[in-house]
C-alpha cells in the first residue's frame, strides 16, 4: 500500500454542547483510493469533509493530510493548505456568477500566484479534458448543472491537488448530468486522483468508489473495499 | 376611509379563504425575517441616526445663523434707544416720566449706575496674569433682574446677583469676559475697598451694561466723588430709521434741562456693528456647513435604505413563490425597513438637538448675541421631512422589488451582473495585479448605482474637509490686528490707578519697549476718533509707530505706507466714499487738516472698515488724550522669551503696563470658528463614514455566500480583507479627486461672501491658500474616509468562519 494521504486520529467534532457530530473516527485513505462516504441525513458527512479541508476544526484528535497537521492550522494557513493540497466540489456548484468560465476556473491558481500563462494552460487543458472548453467565455448561470459542475472540477483541480473533496456532487443533477459526473470522477481516479466523496447516491459510490465508509450518528459503522467486479 | 377599511377587511378575508393562515404564517416570516436580519437594522438605525442628527444639526445651525443680531434683539426685545441721564441735572421721578413720551411703547428704567476704573482681579490664566493689574473702564448698571420689557437680558452663567458681593458681567466685555465664576473684583477707588465676586454671565444684544450688581449698590460702589446717573432703556413705536429715532429721542427728552443727557445709543448702530463687524462672516461659514450637511444626510439615508430593501429581493421572492401577493410584500419589506429607520429618526433627533444646543450656545457666544433658540419649525419639519424620505425610499425600492417576478427574486444576490461590470471585471482579471485587489476594484461595477451614491457620499466628507481646512488658513491670512503676534511678546497698555491711562504711559512703555535688550522690532497702534473726509465726524484714525513695514493687515491691493503722509484705507472705506488708490483722502478737523495719499486698500474690519491707517509721524504735531492701546514685539533670534518677559515687566511697571506672551490674532472669533469648523468636519466626515460602513457591511453580507467559496478555494483572510478594502479604494479616489477642487470651488465661492460681510474685498494672500501638497493630501482624505468606513466589514470579510459563510443562503 501507499503512504496515507488522510489519517484520522481518534477525531471528534461536537457543535456547541451537543453530542459528537463526528466521531470519536480513526480514518486512514491511502493515495490513489476514491473513498465513498456514506450515511443518512445528519450523520456527519459534511462534518468529516470539513475537517478534512480544514474548514473547521476537530473538537479533540489528530488529522493529518498529506504530511500536514490540519488541526493545527490557522485561518490563513489553513487557506493556503487548501490551495496546494485540497481541490473542494459543491452540491450547488459554487461558481462565482460574475466571472466567466475561465476566470472561476483560474482563480485558485491566481490566488496561490500561478503565473498568467501557465495557469490559462493549465485551465484549458482541465476544461478540454472535462469537455467544456467552449463555455470558457460564458458565464456559469447560462451552463446546465452538469456543465457547472464541470467547472466546478475544474476549479477544484487547476492547483493539481494531492486530494480532491466533493459533497453530493450530484446532489442537484438531473439523471443524464449525474452519469456525467459519474463518469468524470471514475476517469479521475482511474488516474490516481486520491477522491473522498460525500453522497447518499448509492449507485454513484458502487461505480466510482474503491472503499466505502458508512456513518451512523457521527460514527463509522462499515468500512469495506469495493471489489473490482461492483466498480 | 371606513369604506376603504372595509374593503381591506375584505379583501383579506377572501385571502384568507383561499390559503387558510396564511396571515399568521406571512407574519411570522417577517418576524423570522427582522431577527435574521438584525444587523441590517442595526446599520439601518446607526446610518438613520448619524445622518439625521447631521441635518437636525445643520438645519438649526442654519436657522440659528439667519440675521442673529435681528434674532436676539426680537428675543430679548432690545433697547432701540439708550439714554444715560446725569443724576445732578434730572431727578429719578423726571427720568421716569420719559417712559410715557409720546411714542414710546414699552421701558426699562431708570437703572442707577457709575463708571468704575482702575479696579483689580485675581484672574491668573496661563498667558494672560492679570493680577493687580488695573483694568479699564466698566460701565456699571443696578438692576433688580435681568428680565424686563425692554433688555430681557440673557444669563448665560450663573445667576444674578443676591447679594451685596455680587456682580455679573456682560458677555462680549473683555478682559473679564471668559473668567471662570468667583473671580473677584476689587475696587480700590471706592468707598472700603470692596471686592465682588463674579457670579454669572449675561448677553444684552442691545449693550447697555459692562456689568450688573444689585440697584441699591451703585451708589456704594461709586468713587468718592463721582456722581452716579441713570439709565433708561426705551422701544418705541417707530424705530426703523435714523431719522425715527432722532425724533423719539427729541420726544423722549422734551422738557429735560438740557445737559440732562449724556449719551445716547441707537439700536441701528449696534444693528450696523453685528452686521459688518468681524462676526458677520459666520453665518456664510456656517451657512456652507449647513448645507453640505442636509444633502450628505439625505444622500446616504436614502441609498442605505435602498440597499437594504433591495438586499431582500431574494426573500421577496420567496415569499411570492409561497403565494403572497406583492402588496403583501411590499408592505412587508417596507415595514422592516421602517422600523428601524424610524427608530433612527427618533434618536437622531434627540442626538441633533444636544448637538445643535451646544452649537448654538457656541455660536451665540462668537457672535455675541446670547443663545439662540433651537427652531421648533425645524425641530418639526426636519424629522418629519426626515421619516418621509425614509418612508418614499423603501417603499420605492420595496415597490421595484416586488415587481420583480418570482424568478428574477430568487436569483438576485446571485444574479450575474450588468455587462459592463463584467467587461471590467474579465479586463481587471486579465491585469497583473494580485487576485484580491483585482476582484475588489471590479466590485463597484457590479453595481453601479450603489457605487455612485457612496462616492458621492465621500465626495461630501471630502469636500467638507478641504472647505474647512481652507478657511481655518484663510482666517489665518486675514488676522487684522497688531495683536496678532504668535511667539512674539504683547505689551497692554491700560487704565492706571487714578482713571483712564495717560499719553506719558503709553510713552514710558514705549521707551522701556525700546530700551530693553532683545527686541528686534516693534509696533505700536493707537486709534482715535478724527474727522474723516466722506465719513464725517465719526470717523477713525489708527496710526502706527516702531515697525515701518511691519504690517499685520492683509493687503488687498497697492502696499502698506512706507513714511508719513500716506494712507492705507479699507476697502469699506474706498466704497463708501468712491475714493481709489492714488486719491488724496483729507483727515482732522478745523485747522489741523492731514491730506494723505491713498496707497494701499487692507482688509481691515475695525470700526466697521471704515478708519484710515497712516504712519504715526503724519501725525506728530497731534497732541494726543488718548494713549496707546497695545504694543507688538518681535524678539531677536535666541531671545528667551520669558526671561525677556519678566525684565520687561519690571520695566513696565511705573507705566502700568503689563507684557504677555504674543496669541495669534483674531481671538475669540478665530478659536470659535476653528471649533466649529473643526466640529462641524468630523461630523460630516463620520456621516459620510457611516454611509461607507453602512453600504460595504451589506454588500459584504450580501457577497459573503461568495466569500465562503473564496476562502474555500483558498483565499486567505488578509487577501479577503484586502478584497473588501480594494472594492471602496477606486471609489475613495474618484471622490477625492472630485471633493478636493468641489471644496475649492466651495471656499473660493463662500470667503468673498464672507468678505462681503464685512464690507471688504479679500486680499489675495486670503484667497489662495490650498498648497498642491495640501490639497493632495485632502484628496487623499477621500480614500481615508473610504477605507475608514470599510475597516469594519473587511476586517469581518476576513474573520468569518469558511464553514459559516459557506452554509449562509
Ligand atoms: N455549525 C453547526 N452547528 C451546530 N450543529 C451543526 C453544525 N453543522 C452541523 N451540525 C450538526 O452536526 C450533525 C452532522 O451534520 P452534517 O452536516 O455533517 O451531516 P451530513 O451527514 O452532511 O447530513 P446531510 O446528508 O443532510 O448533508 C447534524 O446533526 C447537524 O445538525
Ligand atoms: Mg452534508
Amino acid at each position: 500500500m501507499t503512504a496515507p494521504v488522510i489519517e484520522f486520529k481518534q477525531v471528534v467534532k461536537s457543535y456547541e454542547n451537543g453530542p459528537p457530530a463526528l466521531g470519536p473516527v480513526d480514518l486512514t485513505v491511502s493515495a490513489g483510493e476514491a473513498v465513498a462516504v456514506l450515511g443518512p441525513s445528519g450523520s456527519g458527512k459534511s462534518t468529516l469533509l470539513n475537517l478534512i479541508a480544514a474548514l473547521d476544526r476537530p473538537s479533540s484528535g489528530e488529522i493529518t493530510v498529506d504530511g500536514v497537521r490540519v488541526e493545527r492550522l490557522g485561518e490563513a494557513a489553513g487557506a493556503k493548505y487548501r490551495r496546494a493540497r485540497i481541490g473542494m466540489v459543491f452540491q450547488f456548484f459554487n461558481l462565482i456568477d460574475d466571472l466567466c468560465v475561465l476566470d472561476n476556473v483560474l482563480l485558485p491558481a491566481q490566488l496561490a500566484g500561478v503565473g498568467r500563462g501557465e495557469a490559462r494552460d493549465r485551465a484549458l487543458t482541465l476544461l478540454s479534458a472535462l469537455g467544456v472548453d467552449g463555455y470558457a467565455k460564458h458565464y456559469p448561470g447560462r451552463l446546465s448543472g452538469g456543465e457547472r459542475q464541470r467547472v466546478a472540477v475544474a476549479r477544484a483541480l487547476i492547483n493539481r491537488p494531492p486530494l480532491l473533496l466533493a459533497d453530493e456532487p450530484t446532489g442537484a443533477l438531473d439523471t443524464a448530468s449525474r452519469e456525467d459526473v459519474k463518469e468524470l470522477i471514475k476517469d479521475l481516479n482511474e488516474q490516481g486522483q486520491s477522491i473522498v466523496l460525500v453522497t447518499h447516491d448509492e449507485e454513484l459510490a458502487a461505480t466510482c468508489a474503491t472503499r466505502e465508509v458508512r456513518l451512523l450518528d457521527g460514527r463509522v459503522v462499515s468500512d469495506r473495499a469495493l471489489s473490482a467486479v461492483s466498480r | 376611509m371606513s369604506r376603504r377599511r372595509e374593503r381591506r377587511r375584505a379583501e383579506r378575508h377572501a385571502a384568507g379563504a383561499r390559503r387558510a393562515g396564511s396571515g399568521s404564517v406571512l407574519r411570522k416570516v417577517a418576524r423570522a425575517g427582522a431577527s435574521r436580519r438584525r444587523l441590517q437594522s442595526l446599520i439601518l438605525i446607526l446610518v438613520t441616526t448619524g445622518s439625521m442628527a447631521a441635518a437636525l444639526l445643520a438645519a438649526q445651525l442654519l436657522a440659528g445663523v439667519d440675521a442673529p443680531f435681528d434674532q436676539a434683539f426680537g428675543r430679548q426685545q432690545g433697547s432701540e434707544l439708550t439714554l444715560q441721564y446725569d443724576a445732578t441735572a434730572a431727578t429719578t421721578a423726571q427720568v421716569a416720566a420719559t417712559a410715557h413720551a409720546s411714542g414710546v411703547t414699552a421701558s426699562a428704567g431708570p437703572f442707577p449706575t457709575t463708571v468704575l476704573n482702575g479696579y483689580t482681579t485675581d484672574l491668573n490664566m496661563p498667558g494672560l496674569d492679570l493680577t493687580d493689574f488695573p483694568l479699564p473702564q466698566m460701565q456699571l448698571i443696578g438692576r433688580a433682574a435681568p428680565g424686563g420689557p425692554v433688555d430681557d437680558v440673557e444669563l448665560t452663567a450663573g445667576h444674578w446677583p443676591t447679594a451685596a458681593n455680587q456682580i455679573v458681567i456682560a458677555e462680549g466685555s473683555s478682559p473679564l469676559d471668559g473668567s471662570p465664576m468667583g473671580t473677584t473684583l476689587t475696587f480700590p477707588h471706592s468707598p472700603g475697598d470692596p471686592t465682588l465676586t463674579i457670579v454669572g454671565v449675561a448677553n444684552t444684544v442691545s449693550q447697555t451694561a459692562d456689568a450688573w450688581v444689585l440697584p441699591q449698590e451703585v451708589s456704594a460702589l461709586a468713587p468718592a466723588g463721582t456722581a452716579t446717573g441713570y439709565e433708561m432703556l426705551y422701544r418705541f413705536a417707530s424705530a426703523a430709521t435714523a431719522a425715527e429715532v432722532t425724533a423719539d429721542r427729541t420726544a423722549v427728552t422734551k422738557g429735560l434741562p438740557t445737559h440732562a443727557v449724556t449719551d445716547a445709543e441707537s439700536w441701528l448702530t449696534l444693528q450696523s456693528a453685528a452686521q459688518t463687524g468681524g462676526n458677520a462672516i459666520i453665518p456664510p461659514f456656517l451657512g456652507a456647513f449647513g448645507i453640505l450637511g442636509v444633502i450628505l444626510s439625505v444622500i446616504i439615508l436614502a441609498s442605505v435604505i435602498n440597499a437594504t430593501v433591495a438586499a431582500s429581493a431574494r426573500r421577496i421572492g420567496i415569499l411570492k413563490a409561497l403565494g403572497c401577493t406583492p402588496a403583501q410584500v411590499v408592505r412587508m419589506s417596507a415595514m422592516q425597513a421602517l422600523i428601524p429607520c424610524v427608530a433612527g429618526v427618533a434618536l437622531g433627533t434627540v442626538f441633533g438637538t444636544v448637538g445643535a444646543l451646544a452649537l448654538l450656545s457656541n455660536t451665540g457666544q462668537a457672535l455675541n448675541v446670547g443663545t439662540p433658540p433651537l427652531s421648533m419649525p425645524i425641530e418639526v419639519l426636519v424629522p418629519i421631512s426626515a421619516l418621509a424620505l425614509v418612508v418614499a425610499t423603501a417603499v420605492l425600492a420595496a415597490g421595484r422589488a416586488g415587481r420583480m417576478s418570482v424568478l428574477d427574486a430568487l436569483a438576485a444576490g446571485r444574479t450575474p451582473t450588468s455587462g459592463r461590470g463584467r467587461a471590467v471585471q474579465r479586463r481587471l482579471a486579465r491585469t497583473r495585479l494580485p487576485r484580491p485587489v483585482s476582484l475588489g476594484l471590479a466590485a463597484p461595477f457590479t453595481r453601479p448605482a450603489r457605487a455612485a451614491a457612496l462616492t458621492l457620499a465621500v465626495v461630501f466628507g471630502v469636500i467638507a474637509a478641504t472647505f474647512a481646512v481652507g478657511v481655518a488658513s484663510s482666517l489665518d491670512h486675514a488676522t487684522t490686528d497688531v495683536s496678532d503676534n504668535k511667539g512674539g511678546v504683547l505689551v497692554y497698555i491700560d487704565a492706571n490707578a487714578s482713571g483712564p491711562p495717560t499719553a506719558k504711559d503709553s510713552a514710558a512703555a514705549l521707551k522701556a519697549v525700546e530700551a530693553q535688550p532683545g527686541t528686534a522690532a516693534y509696533v505700536s497702534s493707537i486709534s482715535y476718533p478724527m474727522s474723516v473726509q466722506g465719513v464725517g465726524e465719526d470717523g477713525t484714525v489708527t496710526e502706527f509707530s516702531g515697525g515701518g513695514a511691519w504690517s499685520f493687515y492683509p493687503i488687498v491691493s497697492g502696499h502698506w505706507f512706507t513714511g508719513p503722509n500716506q494712507a492705507v484705507v479699507p476697502t469699506h472705506l474706498l466704497r463708501a466714499t468712491g475714493l481709489h488708490l492714488g486719491d488724496t483722502i483729507t483727515v482732522g478737523e478745523d485747522g489741523r487738516l492731514f491730506p494723505l495719499t491713498i496707497v494701499g486698500e487692507a482688509f481691515d474690519t475695525h470700526q466697521q472698515g471704515m478708519e484710515v491707517l497712516a504712519d504715526a509721524a503724519t501725525f506728530a504735531s497731534v497732541q494726543h488724550t488718548v494713549p496707546l492701546g497695545s504694543i507688538s514685539i518681535q524678539l531677536k533670534p535666541g531671545v528667551d522669551q520669558a526671561a525677556y518677559l519678566s525684565s520687561l515687566n519690571a520695566a513696565l511697571s511705573s507705566s502700568n503696563s503689563i507684557a504677555t506672551v504674543g496669541q495669534g490674532g483674531g481671538g475669540k472669533l478665530k478659536l470659535i470658528m476653528g471649533a466649529l469648523s473643526v466640529m462641524m468636519t468630523l461630523m460630516l466626515v463620520l456621516v459620510a463614514a457611516l454611509g461607507v460602513i453602512g453600504s460595504v457591511m451589506l454588500d459584504t453580507r450580501e457577497r459573503v455566500h461568495d466569500i465562503g467559496v473564496y476562502k474555500a478555494i483558498g483565499m486567505t483572510p488578509r487577501q479577503t480583507t484586502a478584497m473588501v478594502l480594494t472594492s471602496v479604494l477606486s471609489l475613495g479616489i474618484v471622490a477625492g479627486a472630485i471633493g478636493a477642487p468641489l471644496g475649492i470651488a466651495l471656499h473660493d465661492y463662500v470667503m468673498p461672501l464672507m468678505g462681503n460681510a464685512v464690507q471688504s474685498t479679500l486680499p489675495p494672500d486670503v484667497l489662495n491658500v490650498y498648497q498642491p501638497l495640501e490639497v493632495a493630501l485632502l484628496a487623499l482624505g477621500g480614500i481615508a474616509i473610504a477605507l475608514i468606513g470599510a475597516l469594519g466589514p473587511a476586517g469581518w470579510a476576513g474573520r468569518i468562519r469558511t464553514a459559516t459563510a459557506l452554509r449562509t443562503e
